[in-house]
């Protein structure tokens, strides 16, 4: 068989990378296409619901907030004081101190005047080592757990799963901020039918450049940075557009760990949050999925919803930036590996057929993909075969479908959440078209460092410095 | 390379620069005149306020005029909105005297016709919460009708729309709805806790349902209203082949917290299941008092944990130095 000519190869690397292209892209188009009603549904039922009922029904299900906490001293005190806000009849509140060297723990106590208590605790979940348990004077359902070892922000959240008397779990971040009404809204589609709803989770977008009183959202004012940017357009395309339409088709592949609310017996059933991975959200709504299906249960639902339950800091450098998704890349190829059994498997239906593949040559292997289209393009540039006139006509076909697609997330978060002005807008609808010339690259490069740190079998829980408040 | 794609490509990129750049415009105009909207919307419905009270507070005409001059000043789907308080917060008074002459002036009707035949099922969902916030007795068929389809949007808010009724016709047709088991047991009843105790007689003829779902959750209900007369069936419940009924039944007799209740209690504190025997230790301390204290001084040694910590709570309520 004579040897391939160059540009015969060229041709085929650049025949996969294109058919790659198009395949990811109308993907995209059918799950932004199906959100686009979906969110509609959910905005006009959500405007309709009448949570009043709910604020003062006996009947309303309780819930267990867990927010574990690694030094989080800027963060803490307006988390806290947005879930003790919330407008809910009945609730109670566990964070977990996880072996901070800040005074997270000082704010905590400032707050809510702790005194050592001796509760039951009993190990259910493995969370490392409980140095105390404390609780709050002046708001008796809030305890705080101060952990002084291991297991990461799962055993964290594990060791405060041990405590929680509540039939649901609220999971959020430390430095996120909640909307009053965030529980309300999510928690009356759990009440519509508890024993499906083993999961749900809701929007959330970035808190940086936002003005914060006492727990407060004072001003929205989204910050410019595009770093920040960027991520705020990237959330609205995930959240908004995609999970909510994988969620219509019980295909949900994360309930994050910002904002998220499980049913304790799924909890227990499976024994909590593993802390064997970089990161434990991901996993663990696989796990779930994979356990239900396994175990025959029917109709079961892993929900999204496209309101806006609360704001969450992101990175606002390049250098934190890529450490976090250095890490969520970590994870994906983590849950993927270890999930792989349930690609393409009938039994697992739309999480096997709709988002494991996605994630498969997506998120797993499309950095492999886009490394070849780099190289393919600086041979074929080097070498003298690539003609750029019809490189530039490629490039612009990218940018504009990827500008189309976005666009229409745009679209769906300004139609069902008031909350960008103008200015926002258009900043935002031009970094779209702008998004190819830097954050793309960006991204790869994070995508790449977690693809090198997976292989080379590092699961750290990366934490980026926080900005000073 | 292959030229012939390329031309191809470019009307493609020319068709898709067109769409972002019509879309980002459309988008950015949507923003801009949202914000604009709202203000004319929420200045329409303060003037609207304004004159329907105005109308209201008028003495010199009479009921029939004022009816007819409340109704003309809306139309048929701007009424639903505001009967339902839902964009248009009007004084009490405001609002039951438009809702009586909405009965009065057969205007009810007209919602209850987009309720049932409107091809927008949003407009529909408006106007079936409108018929439930109007408290008409008339259009309980309409809503049991829209209960029962198959879009589950209008299924749910017909619900919601039965809850806001808070009559007896209404808790009937909610409590045959519950059985069959299409929303939570949670939803249905949180939706009855807020009707008037006359509708209990109906909650407990319905605890002699064959669904032990359907027992389970009018017990549960039953807990809210305390009904002391009804305290023989509550305790007959003790006895169910559900446990979660008996469980719910002993909480039940703890509510009403009537000592006549001891006996039932006592004897589901030997039930096999563990919770019963949790939730017949706490009914006894709220029922017997101090005297639950020899009933619950065995539990403290029962195979259950929770068990035992009730027994434990109990006991230290009436005597601490016991509790251990």
């Amino acid at each position: 068989m004579p040897p391939m000519r160059p540009d015969n190869l060229i041709y085929v690397i650049f025949i996969i990378c294109f058919g790659y292209f198009v395949i990811l892209n109308m993907y995209y188009v059918s799950l932004t296409f199906v959100a686009l009603f979906e969110s509609r549904r959910r905005t006009k039922e959500s405007s309709t619901e009448d949570y009043h009922r709910l604020t003062v029904s006996a009947f309303t299900l309780p819930v267990s907030f867990i927010i574990p906490a690694h030094n989080e001293e800027s963060w803490i005190g307006d988390c806290l004081k947005s879930v003790l806000r919330q407008d809910y009849p009945e609730f109670e509140v566990l964070v977990v101190d996880d072996h901070s060297t800040d005074k997270t723990f000082q704010v905590l106590d400032g707050l809510l005047k702790l005194e050592p208590t001796k509760k039951d605790y009993v190990e259910h979940f493995v969370c490392g080592e409980v140095s105390g348990i404390f609780a709050s004077r002046n708001h008796p359902h809030v305890t705080v757990i101060t952990k002084s070892s291991g297991c990461k922000k799962a055993g964290a959240i594990n060791s405060a799963l041990n405590l929680a008397r509540y039939k649901y779990i609220c999971v959020i971040d430390a430095d996120t901020v909640l909307e009053p009404d965030a529980l309300i809204k999510v928690m009356a589609q759990v009440q519509k039918d508890p024993d499906k709803i083993i999961g749900i989770a809701g929007f959330f977008g970035l808190v940086n450049g936002f003005r914060i009183k006492d727990g407060r959202i004072i001003e929205r004012s989204f910050s410019l940075n595009p770093v920040v940017a960027y991520q705020n357009i990237e959330y609205i395309r995930s959240l908004a557009a995609h999970r909510v339409a994988w969620s219509k088709y019980n295909a949900m592949p994360n309930v994050a760990g910002g904002f998220g609310i499980w049913r304790r017996d799924i909890l227990l059933e499976l024994g909590g949050y593993a802390s064997e991975y970089s990161s434990e959200d991901l996993e663990f709504t696989f796990r779930a999925h994979d356990y239900i299906i396994e175990k025959k249960k029917e109709g079961y639902q892993i929900l999204m919803l496209p309101y806006l339950v609360g704001w969450t800091e992101g990175p606002s450098n390049m250098s934190s930036f890529i450490i976090q998704r250095d890490r969520w890349q970590r994870v994906v190829n983590e849950a993927v590996w270890k999930y792989r059994h349930m690609i393409l498997r009938p039994s697992h239906k739309t999480i096997a057929f709709l988002t494991l593949p996605y994630f498969l040559f997506y998120e797993v292997l499309g950095i492999f993909f886009e490394v070849a289209a780099i190289a393919l393009v600086a041979w074929g540039i080097l070498s003298g075969v690539l003609d750029l006139g019809i490189f530039f006509t490629y490039i612009v076909f990218m940018i504009l479908c990827n500008a189309v697609i976005s666009l229409t997330a745009l679209f769906i978060f300004v139609r069902d959440q008031a909350v960008l002005k103008t200015r926002y807008v258009i900043y935002f609808a031009i970094l779209i078209f702008l998004e190819f010339f830097w954050y793309r690259w960006l991204m790869t490069v994070a995508k790449l460092s977690g693809t090198i740190n997976y292989c080379k079998g590092v699961r750290t829980f990366d934490k980026y410095e926080r900005l000073k408040r | 390379m292959h030229n012939y794609h390329i031309q191809f490509i470019w009307q493609l990129n020319n068709l898709l620069a067109a769409a972002s750049f019509f879309m980002s415009a459309f988008i950015i105009m949507y923003a801009a005149s949202r914000g604009f909207f709202a203000k004319m919307r929420s200045r329409h419905l303060v003037l609207l306020k304004k004159r329907l009270e105005s109308v209201a507070a008028s003495k010199t005409l009479t009921v029939n005029d004022r009816c007819r001059l409340l109704i003309g000043k809306i139309d048929p789907l701007e009424a639903a909105d505001v009967i339902s308080n839902k964009s248009l917060v009007l004084p009490q008074k405001l609002n039951e005297e438009l809702k009586a002459c909405f009965i009065a002036e057969d205007k009810i009707h007209q919602i209850e016709h987009i309720a049932l035949k409107s091809r927008n099922k949003w407009r529909r969902i408006q106007a079936l919460i409108s018929l439930g916030s109007s408290e008409d007795p008339s259009i309980l068929t309409a809503l049991e009708k829209s209960l029962l389809e198959k879009d589950e949007d209008i299924s749910y808010f017909s619900m919601l729309s039965l809850g806001h009724m808070k009559s007896v016709p209404a808790a009937k047709v909610l409590l045959d709805f519950l059985g069959k088991h299409i929303y939570s047991g949670h939803k249905v009843i949180s939706l009855l806790e807020d009707f008037p105790p006359s509708i209990v007689e109906d909650v407990v003829n319905t605890t002699h349902s064959p669904d032990p779902f359907v027992r389970f959750w009018c017990v549960k209900l039953l807990s809210k209203f305390r009904p002391v007369q009804c305290l023989g069936r509550i305790a007959e419940l003790t006895q169910d082949t559900s446990s979660d009924v008996r469980a719910a039944a002993c909480e039940c007799l703890g509510e009403i917290g009537l000592p006549e209740a001891k006996p039932a209690l006592a004897h589901c504190l030997h039930d096999g299941v563990w919770f019963v025997r949790m939730h017949a230790v706490r009914a006894l301390s709220k029922v017997s008092k101090s005297e639950c204290i020899p009933l619950c001084t065995p539990m403290l040694k029962d195979s259950d944990l929770l068990v035992r910590e009730s027994a434990r709570n109990a006991i230290a309520l009436y005597a601490p130095h016991a509790a251990g």
